[in-house]
C-alpha cells in the first residue's frame, strides 16, 4: 500500500512550468541589473594612505615655511602702533574731561551771580540768619518742657 | 557536480547573468513544482516561481556555501514565499478545487493513473496535510531531495524529518481510505 502511495506520489514530479513562462521568467530576471558586491580592494586602501600622506606634508610645510615665525604680541610694528593709540586715546579723555569741567564752573558762576535764585539770594540768607538764635547756648522753651518732664 | 554549481554561483555573485541563468534552468521545474503543489492554482504558482528566482538574484551575494546545494536555498525562500502568498491571501483556492483537466491542460500533466487513486484523490489528500508534512512529502518524493536537504530548508533535524514524512505517509493513507 505505502509503496503504491509513494509510486503515486513520484507521478506529480511530471508536474512541469510552461516553457514560454519559463522563458520569459528567465529573460525578465536575468535583465534585472543585479546589486554587485561592493568590494573594497587592498590596493584603494594603499592610494588612501598615500593620499593622506600627502595631505599631512603639505599641510605641515605651509605651516612651516609660509607663514610669520614672529608671535603677534612681539611684533614691534604691532606694538608701536598699539602705543601710539593709546598716547590718542589719553588726549582724546583730557579733553573730554575738560570740556565738562568748563561747563560745570560756568554754570555754577552763573548761578551765584543770578540773584533770583532761592537758596543764593544774599536778602534771604540775612533774615534766616537773624531768625536764628546761633549765639544763645539755651532756649527756653526747651527749658520749659523738661522742666514740665521731671516734674 | 557541486563544484560546478559552486563554480556557477560564484560567477552569478560577480554578476555573469549567464551563470545564474543555468542555475534557473537547473532549479526552476522543482521550484515550480513545489510552489503549484501548495498554492494550486497555475498563475499564482507562476508569480510565486519568478518572485523566489528574483529575490534569489538580488540577493545571490548573501548566500554562502556551508555544505548545502543552491537549491537548499531556493526552497526556503519559495517556502517563505508560499507562507507570504497564503497570508495575504483572502479567498484560499484549495488544490483540489481545482478541475484537474485545467491542470492537466496547462501544465501537462501526464500522470500514471493508478486503478484504485487516481491523481485527484492523491492531490485531495495532500492539500489536508499541515503544512510541514506537505513539505516534506512533496521535497521527498515529488522533488527527490534529501532528508539533509530537507531538514537544512526546514530549519529541522533529520530525525525530525523522518518523523512527520512517516506521520504525514500514514495521514495520506488515512484520507485516501475515507475518501
Amino acid at each position: 500500500m505505502e509503496d503504491t502511495l509513494i509510486k503515486q506520489i513520484r507521478g506529480l514530479s511530471k508536474i512541469g512550468p510552461d516553457p514560454s513562462f519559463a522563458r520569459k521568467s528567465r529573460s525578465l530576471v536575468l535583465g534585472f541589473e543585479h546589486p554587485k558586491r561592493a568590494y573594497m580592494p587592498v590596493w584603494s586602501f594603499a592610494l588612501s594612505g598615500i593620499a593622506l600622506f600627502c595631505l599631512v606634508v603639505l599641510a605641515s610645510y605651509y605651516m612651516v615655511f609660509k607663514t610669520s615665525p614672529v608671535y603677534a604680541s612681539l611684533n614691534s610694528e604691532n606694538i608701536n602702533q598699539e602705543f601710539n593709540d593709546l598716547g590718542i586715546n589719553i588726549q582724546l579723555q583730557e579733553i573730554s574731561y575738560q570740556q565738562n569741567n568748563n561747563q560745570a564752573i560756568s554754570s555754577a558762576l552763573r548761578e551765584i551771580k543770578d540773584s533770583k535764585i532761592k537758596h543764593l539770594n544774599s536778602s534771604l540768607l540775612e533774615s534766616e540768619d537773624k531768625e536764628m538764635n546761633v549765639g544763645d547756648a539755651t532756649n527756653a522753651d526747651i527749658d520749659d518742657l523738661l522742666n514740665d518732664v521731671l516734674n | 557536480m557541486r563544484e560546478e554549481e559552486k563554480e556557477l554561483v560564484k560567477k552569478a555573485q560577480k554578476g555573469d547573468s549567464g551563470a545564474f541563468g543555468n542555475l534557473y534552468d537547473k532549479y526552476l521545474p522543482g521550484i515550480y513544482r513545489f510552489v503549484i503543489l501548495k498554492v494550486g492554482h497555475r498563475a499564482d504558482a507562476e508569480d510565486l516561481s519568478h518572485q523566489v528566482f528574483m529575490n534569489a538574484w538580488q540577493n545571490i551575494n548573501k548566500f554562502e556555501f556551508q555544505g548545502f546545494p543552491f537549491s537548499s536555498w531556493l526552497y526556503r525562500i519559495a517556502s517563505n514565499a508560499v507562507i507570504d502568498f497564503w497570508r495575504t491571501k483572502k479567498n484560499p483556492l484549495s488544490i483540489d478545487l481545482i478541475p484537474e483537466d485545467s491542470l492537466k491542460d496547462d501544465s501537462k500533466i501526464e500522470l500514471a493513473l493508478d486503478n484504485k487513486m487516481g491523481v485527484e484523490t492523491i492531490k485531495s489528500a495532500l492539500t489536508k496535510l499541515e503544512g510541514d508534512q506537505q513539505d516534506i512529502i512533496i521535497m521527498k518524493f515529488v522533488n527527490e531531495l534529501s532528508n539533509k536537504e530537507i531538514a537544512e530548508i526546514l530549519n529541522k533535524t533529520e530525525g525530525a524529518v523522518r518523523v512527520i514524512q512517516h506521520r504525514a505517509l500514514k495521514q495520506l493513507k488515512k484520507h485516501i481510505n475515507f475518501s
